[in-house]
Parts: structure tokens; sequence; C-alpha cells
């Protein structure tokens, strides 16, 4: 009996559930969160009893009640930790229980994660992600700090701005590193149109950070984190940047802040696509390594599909219209293959991505990470934080000859930590872009093994293996 | 087409060794790999130094020689290894492993090497957190040494480099080139390459280099797995290893299935290696398999109970060679001129620089310091017709 | 510091059931559905920080789940704290390694 397998109930797994269920498919939606959504559709949780929910919690709420449908099974608090090469056999974990799913086909919808820059005092305590510092505040109703400076790039800065000011916080500084003004031109600014909803709600986080206080420049980013490791953040230096975001040092200025949360665009989570042996190209507007796809987003591996912001950074509009197309297309599938006279129904949902990826591309050339970021990073600065590797010690490898992220990882042990570099792969490549001018694309995508999240030696003997296949939970 | 002095195909710890010692000579060498450096079964290796677990009948002496090259490699290589000592524990896993553990001890000891044979009671407390119970003693060295296995390879690849030796990572051997007995040279992507000598130092590979090369090599290799894990303090104090490594010879029947052996190695950096599932195989895969994870987990939380909390943080595989007998294919063969071998080594990383050594001996001067009869490709008797 | 205010922007909630939870030896008051990592927020502590010089104890980073910074141990195993609920009686630890006794 064939079962579709989806990884992640953000907007493109859910999407991607519902269609395959209404195409008559047997679904397993698997989730590592205790509430589906992602972070797109996060809600705090149900124990908080929202009073009035926006427009945007119902729109979540009306989407998450459609998994209430007889052919979908929902795991949530389960994590994929393995997948075979061909892409059927994944490792699930939850609790205590490890055990074998098999599916007959695969959809990837892991999300992404904010970009991290290093810079000296970015692993002090009170510096965070701008995700974390959304989730607390959305997800949790908790401030994570009392003073807070958001930098980084692209839309969130603004939009969890904002939302740390509605939740009362005092937010001193969001600094946009681009200064994304200077590239709308008329080639790209006809994306922009009929994007209202999206301009609106920019302007509404504008005009609520500038009432409360905040002070927001573009074109500016923090450089360091001032602090100790007791007290934790007590201030900032913030510096404006050219064009390739090199700091200006001598416009440099101190503030003070106790809490600072960055966030230079997004990293698709790739893990699983990686460790299945799917192509992978170097996208840098998509945000770095992204599986290739054919038009239904099938990846090289038959039968492993990926959507979403997982598979090329592009928001959640462009992540449900992937959802639904690989749902459908998973559905209708034989053995992996697409024949020709469903490749006729599904032209048209390939068509309606096109609008999606016009906004897609003029985005990611508003909000590009640049290289000078890399040149933030001192002797002494942390690279990679799970096994505290500094921008020296990676300095010597390059000189000893290392010239990709594996190599450099094989040195430095950078990457072989809990979140096997995640993290700092891109970092890793760009202090190796930096030495040796070679281009990112050049350093290699990061190995990764399994479990591709840290798994509790207990839990692998505790139960025996079971292969399942359709996997009651 | 490109004439070189040596080629040594391979660029494991071996290979990386043999090119700098050989580059140092004055040789003009080119070191290929059908991937990159290390990228073989020396990126799954902890980067131990043993002589406890030594081949007795022959070996001793050529591991001691092995490790006493440590004593200034930092310096000469101008690189931190990241050296430091390590003490080892061979565990008698089973009561029949007691009798050959004592007389190992007393072989080693008559060599200077210091191997104490330590019951239940002093096993406890040279290791607290070891569960004794499941043991039955084990031999104990505490001079063992540990290192970074890249940083090594890396060291000898750049310091060659500065020689003049050349590298040519993901340049797989695509055929060799043989006239009348003589083994001129290889046929790489780049074109054709001619050398006085070829080197071969690859290990799990060379059965199907010596078809090419039209000779028989008996290597065999089992899939090996092993997996790392944090946060675990300081949990163990010595490298723990099996007496199962030496006392049950690999053979084709015994390994077939996949069955886990005792391998625990701290790191310098607050991690624990565990180790060793295997299995003979044909192929040369180096994932894991969750029977593999399975099979490593059991075993550690077996000897080390308190365990169980802590995180699997990732696991790997690798072709790992052995041959009948347990000793390397090292020095020239018989039937074809030009061609030496370098594959095969128990213990890998202790006679690692020893072998560059004994290679460019043999290349520059005929002899060697070191009686390589033991390891000779002409001890094994050919195939059967 | 737990929200107070709400905004018609940011929806107004009513957490609901609380207990007691015990974090290095101190109790704090935490309410079903919050994350280990908020309830230390709310109490202007930093979840979780790097502990005994160790490499793997990075600290809280990206608050989703993807980077395991933020492990503390809960009832005696590794959880982070940015994803794991509380629960009644629940024992926390940010001080993840033993010293050697």
């Amino acid at each position: 009996m064939k079962r579709i397998a989806i990884v992640g109930a953000g907007p493109a797994g859910l999407q991607a559930a519902i269609a395959a269920a209404q195409n008559g498919v047997e679904v397993t939606l698997i989730d590592g969160n205790t509430q589906p959504g992602g972070q797109y559709y996060r809600q705090p949780p149900a124990n908080f009893r929202p009073q009035a929910p926006s427009k945007h919690q119902e729109k979540a709420a009306a989407l998450i009640a459609r998994l209430d449908h007889d052919r979908i099974n929902y795991l949530s608090q389960t994590r994929v930790l393995s997948i075979s090469a061909d892409g059927r056999k994944m490792w699930l974990h939850r609790g205590h229980d490890l055990w074998e799913f098999e599916a007959t086909a695969v959809i990837l919808a892991t999300g992404a994660y904010d970009r991290p820059a290093a810079f000296p005092g970015w692993t002090l305590p009170g510096v965070m992600s701008v995700g974390a510092a959304q989730t607390a505040i959305k997800g949790q109703r908790v401030l994570p700090g009392k003073k807070i400076l958001l930098a980084g790039t692209g839309p969130l800065l603004l939009a969890a701005g904002a939302n740390l000011v509605w939740g009362g916080a005092e937010v001193a500084f969001v600094l946009e590193a681009s200064n994304f003004t200077d590239h709308i031109t008329s080639k790209n600014w006809s994306a922009l149109w009929g994007q209202w909803p999206r301009l609106r709600e920019g302007a509404n986080y504008l005009l609520a950070l500038r009432k409360a206080g905040a002070v927001y420049r573009t074109g500016w980013s923090v450089i360091k984190a001032l602090g100790t490791a007791e007290e934790g953040v007590t201030g900032a230096v913030i510096a404006p940047l050219d064009g390739q975001w090199q700091p200006l040092i001598e416009k440099a200025e101190k503030v003070e802040c106790d809490t600072i949360c960055i966030g230079y665009g997004f990293i698709p989570e790739t893990a699983l696509g990686r460790l299945a042996g799917a192509a992978h190209g170097y996208q840098n507007e998509l945000g770095g390594w992204v599986p290739q796809r054919d038009p239904f987003l099938q990846t090289s591996v038959s039968g492993l599909y990926a959507v979403g912001d997982g598979a090329g950074i592009g928001g959640a509009v462009l992540s449900e219209l992937e959802g639904r197309l690989a749902g459908t297309a998973a559905s209708l599938a034989q053995d992996g293959e697409h024949k020709p006279e469903f490749k006729r129904k599904l032209k048209p949902q390939i068509k309606g991505l096109e609008k999606e990826r016009k906004f897609q591309k003029l985005y990611s050339q508003l909000f590009t990470p640049q290289p000078g970021m890399h040149s933030w990073a001192q002797e002494d600065t942390v690279i990679c934080r799970c096994e505290n590797v500094n921008r020296a010690a990676i300095e010597s490898a390059v000189v000893l000859g290392a010239q990709t992220i594996n190599e450099v990882k094989g040195l430095t042990r950078a990457g072989m930590g809990s979140c096997q570099g995640r993290l700092c792969s891109h970092l890793v490549a760009g202090q190796i872009a930096r030495l040796t001018g070679k281009l990112h694309a050049d350093c290699g995508l990061s190995s990764i093994r399994p479990p591709i999240n840290p798994l509790a030696l207990a839990d692998v003997t505790g139960r025996g293996p079971t292969i399942e296949e359709g996997g009651e939970s | 087409m490109s004439t070189w002095d040596a080629i040594v195909i391979g660029a494991g710890y071996i290979g990386c060794s043999i090119s700098y010692y050989l580059s140092r000579a004055g040789l003009r060498v080119l070191l290929l790999d059908q991937g990159g450096i290390g990228v073989g079964a020396s990126s799954a290796n902890y980067g131990n130094i043993q002589v406890q677990d030594a081949e007795l009948e022959y070996s001793l002496p050529m591991v001691l020689a092995g490790k006493a090259c440590f004593n200034t490699l930092s310096e000469e290589l101008e690189s931190d290894l990241e050296l430091r000592t390590l003490g080892c524990l061979l565990i008698a896993e089973k009561e029949s492993h007691i009798a050959a553990l004592k007389d190992r001890a007393v072989k080693l000891r008559a060599a200077g090497v210091e191997a104490a044979w330590l019951n239940r009671d002093e096993l406890h407390k040279v290791e607290p957190n070891l569960a004794v119970e499941q043991t039955f003693g084990a031999l104990f060295n505490p001079d063992e040494m540990q290192l970074n296995p890249f940083k090594l390879m890396w060291a000898f690849v750049y310091q060659a480099q500065k020689q003049g030796c050349v590298v040519q990572t993901n340049s797989p051997v695509r055929g060799f080139i043989l006239e009348n007995g003589r083994l001129l040279g290889v046929q790489t992507d780049q074109g054709q390459q001619y050398a006085a000598v070829t080197i071969l130092a690859t290990g799990a590979w060379s059965k199907q280099l010596g078809k090419q090369l039209g000779i028989h090599i008996p290597v065999s290799h089992v899939h090996g797995q092993a997996a790392v894990i944090g946060f675990v303090g300081p949990i163990l104090r010595n490298y723990l290893s099996s007496a199962a490594f030496f006392e049950e010879a690999h053979s084709d029947e015994g390994h077939a299935r996949l069955s886990a052996t005792l391998a625990i190695a701290p790191t310098a950096h607050g991690n624990l290696l565990l180790g060793e599932a295997s299995e003979v195989v044909d192929h040369f895969s180096q994932e894991s398999s969750p029977e593999g994870i399975r099979a490593i987990s059991q075993v550690a939380l077996r000897y080390l109970p308190a365990l169980g909390s802590a995180n699997i943080l990732r696991s790997w595989g690798a072709p790992a060679a052995f041959t009948a007998d347990g000793r390397p294919y090292l020095g020239p063969v018989d039937d074809l001129e030009g061609l030496f071998l370098a594959v095969a080594f128990k213990s890998t990383v202790v006679i690692t620089p020893l072998i560059g050594r004994v290679i460019t001996q043999l290349i520059m001067e005929g002899q060697t310091e070191l009686d390589i009869r033991p390891y000779l490709l002409s001890r094994t008797a050919p195939p059967p017709r | 510091m737990r929200v107070q205010n709400h905004h018609r922007q940011l929806p107004e909630i009513e957490r609901g059931a609380h207990f007691i939870v015990t974090i290095d030896g101190r109790q704090y008051e935490a309410f079903a559905g919050e994350t280990i990592a908020a309830v230390l927020m709310a109490n202007g502590r930093f979840p979780s920080q790097p502990a005994n010089d160790l490499p793997g104890l990075a600290g809280f980073f990206c608050g989703i789940g993807i980077c395991y910074g933020c492990q503390v141990l809960v009832n005696g195993r590794l959880q982070r704290a940015c994803t794991t609920r509380v629960e009644p009686q629940m024992i926390i630890s940010t001080q993840i390694v033993k010293e050697e006794e």
C-alpha cells in the first residue's frame, strides 16, 4: 500500500500532507515539535488559551485543522535521524524509542534556520538568533531580555522587533546590514507589484518600532558584543557597512544592551537530503547549498522530494505552493516515475509557482549576505560553537593545505559537534574564501553522518529493530 | 605524460608518510588518491599509537622502532600533532583470553615494554567506571599514545610538498603501464604518469589493483563501524581495546556476520570514540548501519553503563584491510620490477613514520634496517590453478 | 520576563496550570506549555550557558531546536531547553557534566 512520509509540519509539509491525502494516498506527517506549524505558523501552546486569535493565527489554525483526516497519520515530537540511500527508510525517534520506518515516497519539508555571523563576543550569554527571540515572544510570550538589539538582514528583523515591542520590551536598535533600497532597480521593482500585503506588513512593523523609539538603520550591523561569561551581554559595538559588508570602523559606535539577536538570512536545513546522497548545488540567492530538483520538486534520488525553505529560501507562500505540488506529484507517481499525463495535470501548479519565484528572486537580491561579514571575526573569535574552534585554528588548517569545509573539519573538528556544522559550515567556507580567494561553492558540501541530530546511547538499544511499513506510532 | 622518480598510490597514513620521506631524500614524487587526503580507512582511525597489540611472532621489533620515531616527529614536521600519552587496556572479554594475554605480557616485558596483568580489583582501580565484572582482567600499558590522524597526514603532505612532491587528489588509477615484467607507470585522468618505482599504499583496495597489475595480493577487508559520543566528562582514563582483536584472527568465515568488539577511546577533546562493529564484505562503503550502531552501543553500555545518557553525535564506516596471517605486505614484488607494496598494516599509526623510512631505504639503497622477509608478498602461496 | 501587557497585534493569552520545577537546586514557578528556556528567560536567567569549559556546551543560540547548544540535564537525561516543555516536579540542571570524583 502506497504511503508517503512527510518530514516537517510547517507550511510546506502541511500543504503536502493535505494534498496527498486529497489524492487518496496514506500520509505519515512527522514533526519534531510539540505542535504543527513550523516557524511561520508558530502558536503559543494550547495551554496558553489564546483569547482573541489574530488573522494569522486563524489561518494557521484552519490549516492545522485539516490534519484531522482519515488518511493523515500525524506523529509529533518525532525526529527523523537518518535516511537510507534510496530515500525510503528512515530512523524515527521519540521519547526513548528509536525505530525504523519505510515509506513509498518521502517529501522533505525541513525548513530553515537563521544564519549567524561570527564576531567577537557572539558566544556570550545574551546573544541569540532572531528566530530565538521570535520564538520566545510569539511562541512563549516571554521576553528574551530587557534592552534588545537586533541585527542581521531580511524582513524577519522588523517582524521580531515589532513583536518584541508589542510584548513590552525595550528595543534599542534594529540594524539591517543591507542598504536594500539601493538594490531596488527598475528591473526588479515589478516583482514587488501585487505584493501589497507584504509591503503593508513591513510598513506596519517599521511604524511600531519607530513609535516605540527603536532606532532603525540600514547598512549597519553589530560587529562586537561586549560583556562577560558571568554577566552576559552588557553592550555592543555597531558600525556602518560598505556594499560588501566590510565595517567602516572609524564610524563605529558603542551602545548599551543586554540582548543581541542576530540573523543574516536563512540557511536551508538539508541534512536528510545530503545523507540520502541527493545532488546539491550551491546557490547563494537561495541560502547556499540546496538540492537539485526536477519540475515536480523531486531530488536526484527517485521518490525523494524536497519542498519549502528547506530546499531553497523563498518564504511561506512559495513553501505552501511547493508543498501542494510535491504532495500531488508524489501521490500520482508510479515507482518514482511521473507519467506524461499528469505532467499535463500539474502544469498549472508549476506555472503558479512562477510569480512567487519572481518575488523570491527580488527578496534574495535585496538581502544577500556579503563576503565582508567574514571579516568581523578576529583570531580568537569562535567559529564552530560546538567544538570551540576559533578563526586562528581554521587559518592554521588552511595554511597546512585544507581547502574545503570537510578538510578543515578533519583537521580542526569544526563541524564535528552536536550540530554537525549546521551553524558553522558557511562560516568555515567564508574563512576559506577570505584566505584563499576560493568561491564558497568550491569549498564543498559539508559531510553529514547518522544520527543527524544527537541521540542518547540508551535509546539505541532500548527497542529492537522493527521495520514498519506504515508506521503507526 | 609525466615522469617521476616515484609514484605513491594512496594518500592515507602510509602513503603520506612514504611521500614525505621519499621527497625528503630528494626524489620527485607524485602522490595520487582516488579521493582526498586521508579519506579512506585512515579517516576513521582513532589515532592510537600502540605497542601492546603488536603481532608478536615477527613484528615487535618493527613496532618498537616505529614508536621511537614519534619522539621527534612533531618537531621534524613543524606541526602540533596533538600527541599525548594515553594508556591502553587490553580487556579479556572471555576467559579464554586470559592465558593469551598473560603470555603476551611475558613477551612484551622481555622486549622492554611495560605490560602489567591486572585482575578485576586492580582493573577497577585503574579504570573506576569500567564494569569490571564483565571482564576477566586486562593487560595494561600506561605509556601508549594518541594523536590527531588528520594532523599527521596533512603535516606529512605539507612537508612533502615543500620538498617538491606533487599531490593529485580525486585521481583514481585507471590502469597500469606494464612492459616485459616491469611496471613503468600508471594511467590517470591527467594522462600517463611514468616512474622508476610505484608504491601501493592502498589498504583495502589493494586486491583489485593487484588484479589490474596481474598479480595476486591477498588482502581482504572488513567494513568497520564506529561512532563518537559527547558530553561524557572524564569517564574513561585509558583506551579500552579487546584481546579479541589479535587473539581471534580475522577470517572470511569468522566475521561473515556483523559483530562488535570492544574499542573505546577517549579523545583529547572530551569525547569518546566507540567501536568497533565489523563484518567481512566486498563493498567499500563508508556508511554506518542501524545494526552496526546498535552493536556498538550494546558493547559500550555493557562495559560503561554510565554512558546511557550520553549522546551519539555521529557514526561512520570504513573498509579496513586485513591478511590471513595478520602481517602486512611490505617490500618489492618478485614478478614485477618497479612495484613496492606497503599495505594491510594491523596497528598502523605506530609504524607509519617507520614505514616511510623503510620504503625510502629500500628504494634508495636496495636494503633496509628492518628485516622485511616476514612481510614480503612472496610468503603467500600462489592461488590454486 | 513574562509578557504582561498585550497588544492587539500580539494577542492576549491566559496562562493555565502552574507548578514548581527545580533548576540547579532552586525552585521556580512554571506554567504548563512553557519550555525550560522560557522559564529561565522569564526569571532573568540565561537559557543555559557554557559550563565547565568543555567543548560542545556552546549555550543557547538558535531557539528552535537545531543547534543543540542549549542542552540541560532533565532528570538525568540531556534535553534541549528550547524545545522541552516543563512538567511538574521536573529536576533540571544546567551544569551537565560531573567532575571526576
